[in-house]
Order: structure tokens, then sequence, then C-alpha cells
């Protein structure tokens, strides 16, 4: 990609604003500060180009760094127990296009995904939420594609597990 | 079972629906984003950068000491940001002195060196005084130049069978970046008003820091065939205890200055990196060669880091862990 235009750079909040905005949600699980960390990233990800550098593939960098923010941000906040979580802002949006029903059952989703380790949350929020191919996940985490189908399998069977402690 | 797995499937994705930000907070962003951009424009190139190409430094370093007699060069060793002779100092003094080392680790490390001078620098003058958008620029472009060249040599090292170097250059840039990782989250939340200039320089420090995760991997799985003597362990058990002496002596002298919870950090990390050297010792001992070169490193990085932090408190007087002491000391 090179060196990248003003313009680009904004289309690209345009487009990727809601994702790594959501990345972040469920990495910190605390709605106000993943609106913060959002544009930080957006800005750091300026200053480095405005730095003179070049970036070869933008979205990853832009995860990358949403990732390296998230990750410092969640050391130094506590650990929510769900009850915390929707005190926190960690709850599904109520719009207007959505029922009840279907709130409460993201809500509940929700609560299932953040029991799982924050490296399995990640890979499911990057695969499933913000729609990512495993070739995109596998470059923002630095793994090789077959470890993170190999991962997000496990990681989907274990929210199963979660979800219906009882199915054999 | 499979149709289970869809369902959950389905519903993980439905989740970015419920998940989005309001058109209004999506626009307060982008605003906030374009007027940080309006006031870090991208850099125009300079009609002299010919000047800078690397053949040309060395040269121009020359005819800079010709002109000036030497005085200004000299003085400008010293420049700090917002000194006339600072451009200098980046621009000239610190390529030719580095065009002059000609062993390829000296050169590294001394591309190190210059990464931590570079933000010790920032870290003082962002402390002391309203920082200047283009001194912060100039800051931004040294470090980012300085990385890129330690990255660089990790790199060629791990590929001509040298990963023992690459192992250690990667581990002392890690430290560095990473205690001032920490050092600019605080200045941050103590001075808000230089966010601005902090975010310019802690991208290029997050970029450094992912740059040199990213390659460890590949480091530690070259290592093997590198270590066909006990000389790498060796010199980095000596580098580890020397790193030991360095940070003893640097808290002997600060010692009354260090708050009660900063000395309970230092003891409880102290602590560890002693169990690691223990551990190191043992797999040394056991002819473990990798073991030990990763666990002395491990330690050596973990000292360095600690060192860095304990000399900015001096400094600037932020604290060792100022916030959270298990996200300041690993």
């Amino acid at each position: 990609m090179g060196r990248i235009s003003e313009k680009a750079f904004i289309r690209a909040y345009d487009e990727l604003a809601d994702e790594i905005f959501r990345f972040c949600v469920f990495r910190i699980k605390d709605r106000e500060r993943a609106k913060d960390l959002m544009q930080d990233t957006f800005m750091r990800t300026w200053a480095y180009i405005a730095g003179g550098n070049e970036i070869e593939n933008l979205k990853a960098f832009l995860y990358k760094t949403a990732r390296n923010l998230s990750v410092n941000e969640a050391v130094r906040s506590k650990t929510l127990s769900l009850e915390e979580l929707s005190v926190s802002g960690f709850e599904p949006e109520d719009t207007e296009s959505e029922g009840p029903e279907r709130l409460a059952e993201a809500s509940l989703l929700m609560r299932y995904l953040a029991d799982l380790s924050p490296e399995d949350q990640e890979l499911l929020t990057l695969r499933y939420t913000n729609g990512l191919a495993v070739k995109e996940v596998a470059e923002i985490l630095g793994l090789m594609p077959n470890t993170v189908s190999v991962r997000i399998h496990r990681a989907i069977q274990e929210l199963k597990d979660k979800m219906q402690p009882n199915t054999p | 079972m499979t149709n289970t797995n869809h369902h959950i499937e389905d519903s993980l994705e439905r989740l970015s629906e419920v998940t989005s930000l309001r058109a209004d907070e999506k626009a307060a962003g982008r605003d906030t984003v374009l007027a940080f951009m309006e006031k870090n424009p991208l850099p125009v190139r300079s009609p002299y950068a010919w000047l800078m190409a690397p053949g040309a430094r060395y040269a121009t370093a020359l005819a800079v000491l010709v002109m000036v007699g030497g005085g200004g060069v000299v003085s400008a060793d010293t420049a700090k940001p917002g000194d006339v002779l600072y451009g200098t100092k980046i621009r000239i003094t610190e390529p030719a002195r580095a065009a002059l080392t000609f062993d390829p680790e000296e050169k590294t490390a001394f591309a190190i060196e210059r990464t931590d001078r570079r933000l010790k620098e920032f870290a003082a003058y962002a402390s002391s005084e309203e920082a200047n958008p283009e001194t912060t620029a100039l800051i931004a472009s040294s470090l980012s130049e300085s990385i890129a060249e330690v990255s660089g040599d990790v790199r060629d090292y791990t590929e001509t069978g040298s990963a023992d170097s690459a192992l250690k250059a990667n581990a002392d840039l890690q430290s560095v970046l990473e205690a001032h990782s920490v050092v600019l989250d605080t200045l941050g939340e103590q001075k808000p008003e230089t966010k601005d200039d902090l975010t310019a320089i802690a991208a290029s420090v997050d970029a450094g820091i992912a740059t040199t995760e990213n390659i460890e991997q590949e480091i530690v799985d070259a290592l093997a065939p590198a270590l066909t003597d006990d000389t790498s362990v060796a010199e980095q058990a000596t580098e580890t205890q020397v790193s030991i002496s360095a940070l003893l002596t640097e808290l002997e002298t600060q010692s009354a200055a260090i708050s009660t919870d900063d000395r309970e950090t230092i003891t409880a990390e102290l602590s560890e990196i002693n169990v690691i050297i223990a551990e190191a010792w043992e797999a040394r001992e056991a002819g473990d060669r990798k073991g030990a070169l990763l666990l002395y490193t491990e330690a050596d990085q973990r000292l360095s880091k600690l060192q860095t932090l304990v000399e900015a408190d001096r400094d600037l007087g932020i604290g060792v862990a100022p916030e959270d002491e298990e996200a300041s000391v690993e």
C-alpha cells in the first residue's frame, strides 16, 4: 500500500471505525473507553504515517494498534464480574430494529463470551462478529492460518459447552 | 452438533448489529481524528533531502565539520530538544557516528542506544515544557529510523545464522520500548495537554514493540543451530550480572527518593528475576544452551526495563509503577 493519503485514511475511518470500536468493546468491556481507544487507534496510526512511515496493510495495522492499546487498557483495569459488565456498558445497544427477545439473546451470548479466555474472545470477535477472513485474523494476531482455524473451532466448542452445560 | 455450532456462529455474527457506534458517536470520532490529522500533516519532502541519503550522510557530516570548525558539531552532541543544534545532532552527528562504526553488532547497539536516548529526551522535553510539533515530528522520525534499523539488523542476523545476536538485539530493543511505553502512558495521565505529541511518539513505540514480538518466535526457532558452544550463554550470563550491578547501584543512589509502593514493586520484580536467573543457571548446568540463553535474556530484558523505569522516576519523578504495578513492570 505504501504512502497513505489523507483521503484514503479518512475513508478507512468511515469503513472501519465500527469494527475497531467493536473489537475494543469486546476486549475491554467498557463502551466509553472503547470509543476513546477507537479514536486513539486512528490517531496513533495517523501519527505513524505522518512520521514518514509506510504501511503495507492499513486494516491489519489498525487492528494491531487497537489490540496493543486494548491489551494495555485491559491490564490496567480490573477484571469485571459478569454482574459488573452491564454497569460498564458491555451490553447490546438498544436499536429500533431489534426486538426485546433478540436483545436478551444477544446479552446472554455476550456474557457467555466474556467467560472465555481473552484470546478466545478475541478470535471469535474478529472472525464472526467483525466478519474477518481466517487469513486476516492470522495476520493481525501473528499466527498461521491453520492455527487460527483450530483455535476458533475449539473456542466455539467451549462456548457451546458453556451455553449448554448438560448437553452431551 | 454442527447445527448448534452454526447457530452459535450466526448469533456471534449478529452481535455486530447490537454493538455498533451510534451515528453521532461515529461522526464525533471522525471530527476528532480529522482535527488530529490537520494538526499533524503528512511530511513535505525537503529539497535538501539528498543530503540525508545514506551515502551522502558521512560526506555531509565532514562538510559541516569543515564549515563550522568542529565546535558547532561538538556542542550539537549534547543538544536537547528545543535547542538550535538539536536537529544537527539528529540529522548529522549521530548518522556520521554510526557511519564510522564498522562492527555490525556495535552498529545495532548504537541504534538501540539512540532509540533509548531519543525517548528519554522526549520524555524530559514533554514533561518540562509545551512540546513543539516540529520537534516532536523530528524526534518521531528519528525514532522510527532507529527502530527500523535495529529491526532490519535483527532480521539479517536471524536469516544469516546469528540468531543469538538477533535474540539479544531484539530483547534489548523490546525492553527499551516497553519501559518507555509505560513512561509515555504515565506522562499522558499527568500532562493531558501533551496528548497529541505523546500520541505521535507512542505510535512509533507501539509499532516497534509489535515488530519485536512478531519476529520473536522466528528467532527462537533459529536459535538451536546457532549455539555451537557455550560462548553466547556465558556472554549473556555476564551481561545479566552487569545489569544487576548497574540496577543495584542506581537503587542505592536514589534509595531515599523511592516511594514505599515502588519499593515493593521493585522487590517483587527482583525476586521474580532471581528465580529466572536460578532457572537459567540450572538449564546451563544441564547442558540446555538454548533454554539457558532464553532465560538469561529474559532476566536481562526485565532488569533493563526496570533500570529504565527507575531512571525515569529519578529524572521525571513519575514513580516506577505509578498506576498499576503489574502493568508497569511485567
